[in-house]
């Protein structure tokens, strides 16, 4: 396993790890705290371990004297971020789309939604983008020993 | 719609030039030794300046390293 892939799958916890932990958050203040929807959503503070994703760089550091990114792993990389945009902009599209349908073209929502919208994009990025990135290198073979 | 097929013969030099491991050929060429197993595999296809670095690291034309072959489907 080389460095990009070490650092994707230790993103991918990362990001799995914390929106399971939102998620188990949001339906305990709501289902067993009983708390409004709007109060149960502060379970969404466990989103703050995606953090730990600006480590990864320092976890995993480049070896010296010895290559560990060359073309193939600049193309899976360029490949993995055309998804992740793409992604990108059908979730961008969604999340502008699905609020004027239901609330109406005269509603309002606040503008609170703006930043957790930024943020959902980042992290749909880095998640679909680390996806991608284990996919192709698994589906390009298991880089076994000859 | 034509059907590209790249193969190569990196395995079998490798051997008759003195058994270098992938690893050693990685170094040569600088990439990883993952790249020079998917290229071997056939599974990526090198760029040009790669391809021809690789067949000058064997000191034989990049044709007696790369074939290419195109089906049309």
């Amino acid at each position: 396993m080389n460095r990009a892939q070490k650092i994707a799958r230790f993103n991918l916890i990362v990001i799995l790890i914390a929106l399971t932990l939102s998620a188990i958050a949001v339906s305990v203040f709501y289902f067993v705290v009983d708390l409004p929807i709007r109060g149960a959503f502060g379970g969404f503070g466990f989103m703050g371990i995606t953090g730990l994703m600006g480590l990864s760089p320092l976890l995993y550091k480049k070896e010296r004297g010895k290559v560990s990114f060359d073309e193939r792993d600049e193309l899976i990389n360029y490949r993995a971020v055309l998804v992740a945009y793409s992604v990108f902009w059908l979730v961008f599209t969604a999340a502008c789309m699905i609020p004027w349908s239901i609330i109406g073209p005269s509603g309002s929502i606040s503008v609170n939604v703006l930043p957790i919208m930024l943020f959902g994009i980042g992290i749909t990025l880095m998640l679909v983008h680390s996806l991608v990135i284990l996919v192709q290198y698994g589906r390009r073979g298991k880089d076994g020993e000859k | 719609m034509a059907k590209s097929n790249l193969s190569n013969q990196i395995r079998r030099l490798r051997f008759e030039n003195g058994q270098i491991t992938q690893q050693q050929l990685a170094d040569k060429v600088g990439v990883t030794r993952q790249t020079i197993i998917a290229i071997e595999s056939g599974k990526y296809a090198p760029s040009l300046p790669l391809a021809f670095k690789i067949a000058r690291n064997f000191g034989v034309p990049i044709e007696t390293v790369f074939q290419y072959e195109a089906e049309d489907s």
